[in-house]
């Protein structure tokens, strides 16, 4: 076997990735900050006229999390894991170099025509899917270089057997390639009819037809933006900080199907009690609780490949990075399920027990996973300790309680007021009226804002000590093998 | 209210509690052989950068877990409940049918204080947003109803005409006699007619029983609304007017009241908030 340092792996578009993954982070959730602050002080939306409302900022935050800092995460982990796994350096072929740096400036330019378009107010009106056409066409070319990139870089390759990583980011890149042309067939209106501006369009599909199209996408985009290639951060990772072997080999590919299959099928579930056929919805049901095995498959892998090693636990602040994200990921992947049970659904459908759902999946698994993947990244890409551990310990205990804080204000808070929705008083009249709820819930409220400023100040203190680490800290001779170095 | 009666409720207190407790304990147990347990196993060879793989077998509870949940979906899917038997539009329609059969049967005859408790708690939820908590129309949000359904608004409305309830007579015209007649009228309507309350004015009320012919042309000489085509004023003052109101909706001066009835409220709960709103107003 051939020493991995012997290859002079290139981190260029990896790095650029990791800048904009910190920027994209850095603005994605302080918008998210903002309009949580705005849902419990509405007069907050009175700044900047329409560029400052809760409507406006909103896609802003949700498009802004999920395709700039999560893709952004999802490139720069690649642009690192890729060349390891696959045993080949980016510096072997200038063609793949040049569709890197091509796909990175490119990606660029669409994330700024989005955002600038978004504050416009111009959007197709599909969620997670509010690009209009000249956007969805940018994104589609800016996707299909990384398909050669990654394909590229395993036609290259000197390893033979692919990795569970790149497995996982295959799939990725042909789950997200499919579900978004799908969902974003668009009729431009000016070309057809002479409607509208040049870029507007409209859905190719209507009403109930359009709805499950569209939560066929919403789904899976949790599936392949948030969770299949977090898999294969995680997988890489932890291992790698630690030292360990992966557990089973069995359970990583049982696991990978299991997802693969099951989850393209659960998407009807945000359609529960709607127009959409029964049995699409019953469908959907069944097969979200069977999601749960292969879910929980991936993350039990991963915590049994830590037995027996609580002292890397308890002095290593990456490894209890990993450790909680695949905790977290565990918690949501059973919540989704059970909130997607047709009894359950009937309460949770529309409350704040939703955006709890997804922040404890978004900022515990997927946002620990960017961190922390990214804060073992740097010491080799920047040839320099990681700056100071004691920032990255601060960070993991506050960014914890901000989510612990978030998404206890939202289980309390949605059920309640799916509760209080369903109320009758004593003769058997509904019980409370709107303004009753958002009386009630308005603590909550403030409780999630100011959960979701801990994690954003923590995202701060990861900037920071990025920065330093690569400006400023003590250069290493030596790449080390396994834990990080941290000053 | 006992929350606990409601079997979402109990299902989704249930699931919530299945949550934390699997996850708590079931990451808890791996978190804690980090602890206690070694890793073992045979590698399988392979290397990546590094990273090795053991080939240990599935763990057996999560096989089984897996193999379970793929079952029952068969079972549920094909068997347990075909979805040929199963209509969610049908279940919706039964549950709300049921519902109300019980409700109607429970209240089949209220007694003036079931309709004012009944009444406020509608008022309450469903009225309140646009007429306000004390029915004052939140600064002409909506119709200030503590000012609405007694004598003075009959001159009011006589004087100042009145539209928007989609009757086919179309809008009561502006100005159809002057104040002194209209307040006759007035106290012939709520005194004899409808027999809603006394009048201020009972000494008009001769004359009043005289002038409603000019009313009569559109409410019918009865007061009874010539079968629909405009309000009927033997109601004025009475829940049933209310009623009316609620079934019509209003598109008026100050602004769009939807109506009511779409199956939202039953018609012990229209005549109960009715009766409640002729309590909000004056005499
Ligand atoms: C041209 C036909 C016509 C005549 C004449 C007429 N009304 Fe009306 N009246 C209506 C219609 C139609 C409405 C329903 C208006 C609406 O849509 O709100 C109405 C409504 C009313 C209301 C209910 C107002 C409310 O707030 O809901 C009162 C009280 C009333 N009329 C009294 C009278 C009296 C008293 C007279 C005689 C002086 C009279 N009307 C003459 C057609 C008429
Ligand atoms: C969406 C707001 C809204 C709701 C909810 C609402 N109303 Fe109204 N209501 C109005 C408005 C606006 C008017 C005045 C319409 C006009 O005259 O322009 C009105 C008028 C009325 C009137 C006077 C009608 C007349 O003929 O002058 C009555 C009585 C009334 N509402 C009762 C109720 C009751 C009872 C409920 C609850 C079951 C209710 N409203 C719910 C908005 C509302």
């Amino acid at each position: 076997m051939q020493s991995s340092n012997a290859i002079n792996y290139d981190y260029t578009v990896a790095k650029y990735f990791t800048v904009s993954a910190i920027v994209l982070g850095i603005v994605g959730m302080s918008v998210g900050v903002i309009i949580a602050f705005q849902l419990a002080f509405p007069e907050l939306n009175n700044f900047f006229g329409e560029y400052g409302t809760f409507g406006r900022l909103r896609p802003i935050h949700t498009d802004g999390v999920a395709f700039g800092f999560t893709v952004s995460g999802i490139m720069a982990t690649w642009y690192y894991i890729g060349q390891r796994v696959l045993k080949v350096s980016m510096a072997e072929s200038k063609f793949l170099m040049f569709i890197g740096k091509l796909q990175f400036w490119l990606y660029i330019i669409v994330v700024a025509v989005a955002v600038v378009s978004l504050l416009m107010g111009e959007t197709s009106s599909k969620e997670y899917a509010e690009f209009e056409w000249p956007v969805d066409i940018g994104i589609v070319i800016v996707w299909v270089l990384w398909g050669v990139s990654i394909f590229g870089l395993i036609g290259i390759r000197r390893e033979k057997v692919l990795y569970i990583s790149v497995w996982y980011y295959i799939a990725t890149f042909l789950g997200v390639a499919m579900l978004y042309v799908f969902n974003n067939m668009e009729v431009p209106t000016y070309f057809v009819s002479g409607m509208g501006d040049w870029f507007h369009s409209v859905s190719m599909y209507a009403g109930s037809n359009d709805a499950m199209v569209q939560w066929w996408y919403g789904h899976n985009a949790v599936a392949f933006v948030f969770t299949v290639p977090i898999i294969a951060m995680i997988y890489y990772f932890l291992p790698k900080e630690s030292g360990q072997p992966i557990f089973s080999y069995k359970l990583s590919l049982l696991s990978f199907w299991g997802l693969m299959f099951v989850y393209l099928w659960a998407g009807g579930h945000h359609l529960l009690y709607s127009t959409v056929p029964d049995w699409v919805q019953t469908m959907a049901s069944i097969f979200s609780i069977i999601l749960i095995l292969p879910s929980w498959g991936s993350a039990i892998n991963i915590l049994l490949t830590m037995k027996g090693e609580w002292g890397q636990l308890k002095d290593n602040p990456l490894i209890k990075f990993y450790v909680l994200a695949s905790t977290f990921y565990m918690l949501s992947t059973l919540e989704g399920p059970i909130q997607a049970i047709k009894s359950v659904n009937a309460l949770a459908h529309f409350t704040d027990w939703i955006p709890g759902h997804v922040h404890d999946g978004t900022l515990g698994w997927v946002g620990f996973m960017i961190i922390g993947g990214i804060f073992h990244m740097a010491p080799r890409m920047f040839k320099r300790e990681i700056f100071s551990k004691k920032l990255v310990e601060a960070q993991f205990w506050l960014q914890t309680t901000g989510i612990v804080m978030y998404f206890t204000s939202m289980w309390i808070a949605g059920i309640t007021q799916g509760m209080m929705w369903r109320a009758t008083d004593q003769y058997g009249n509904l019980a409370y009226s709107f303004i009753d709820t958002v009386e009630v819930l308005h603590p909550y409220w403030t409780l999630r804002a100011v959960g979701g400023s801990f994690y954003l100040i923590g995202v701060f203190m990861w900037a920071y000590n990025i920065y330093k680490t690569a400006t400023s800290s003590k250069a290493i001779e030596k790449e080390p093998q396994y834990a990080s170095p941290m000053a | 209210m006992n929350w606990l009666n409601d079997n979402i409720n109990v299902l989704t207190l249930i699931g919530a509690a299945v949550i934390i407790i699997l996850t708590v304990g079931i990451a808890g147990k791996y978190i804690k052989q980090m602890k206690t347990d070694k890793a073992t196993g045979e590698l399988t060879g392979d290397n990546w950068d590094g990273i090795g793989e053991f080939s240990n077998p599935l763990p057996t509870g999560w096989s089984l877990a897996f193999l379970g949940t793929i079952v029952w979906g068969l079972w549920y899917f094909f068997l347990g409940y075909p979805v040929a038997t199963f209509s969610q539009i049908g279940q919706y329609n039964q549950e709300v049918s049921d519902y109300t059969k019980r409700f109607e049967s429970k209240w089949a005859n209220p007694d003036h204080e079931t309709l004012m408790g009944m009444g406020e708690g509608v008022f309450l939820v469903q009225c309140s947003p646009c007429h306000g908590i004390t029915g004052d129309g939140m600064d002409g949000k909506a119709r200030d109803l503590t000012t609405w359904g007694g004598e003075n608004h009959i001159v009011n409305t006589v004087l100042k005409g009145s539209k928007g309830q989609g009757y086919p007579l179309g809008q009561m015209p502006a100005g159809l006699m002057d104040k002194a007649s209209a307040q006759a009228v007035a106290a012939y309507i709520v005194q004899d007619l409808s027999k809603s309350g006394k009048s201020k004015h009972p000494e008009l009320i001769a004359k009043g029983k005289k002038l409603f012919a000019t009313c009569g042309g559109c409410h019918g000489m009865d007061g009874k609304g010539m079968g629909g085509s405009a309000p009927a004023l033997v109601n004025y003052g009475k829940a049933q007017f209310v009623v009316a109101v609620l079934n019509h909706g209003k598109k008026g001066n100050i602004g769009v009241m939807p109506k009511f009835n779409d199956g939202r409220l039953t018609d012990i709960q229209k005549t109960a908030v009715g009766t409640y709103v002729d309590s909000l107003g004056e005499e």
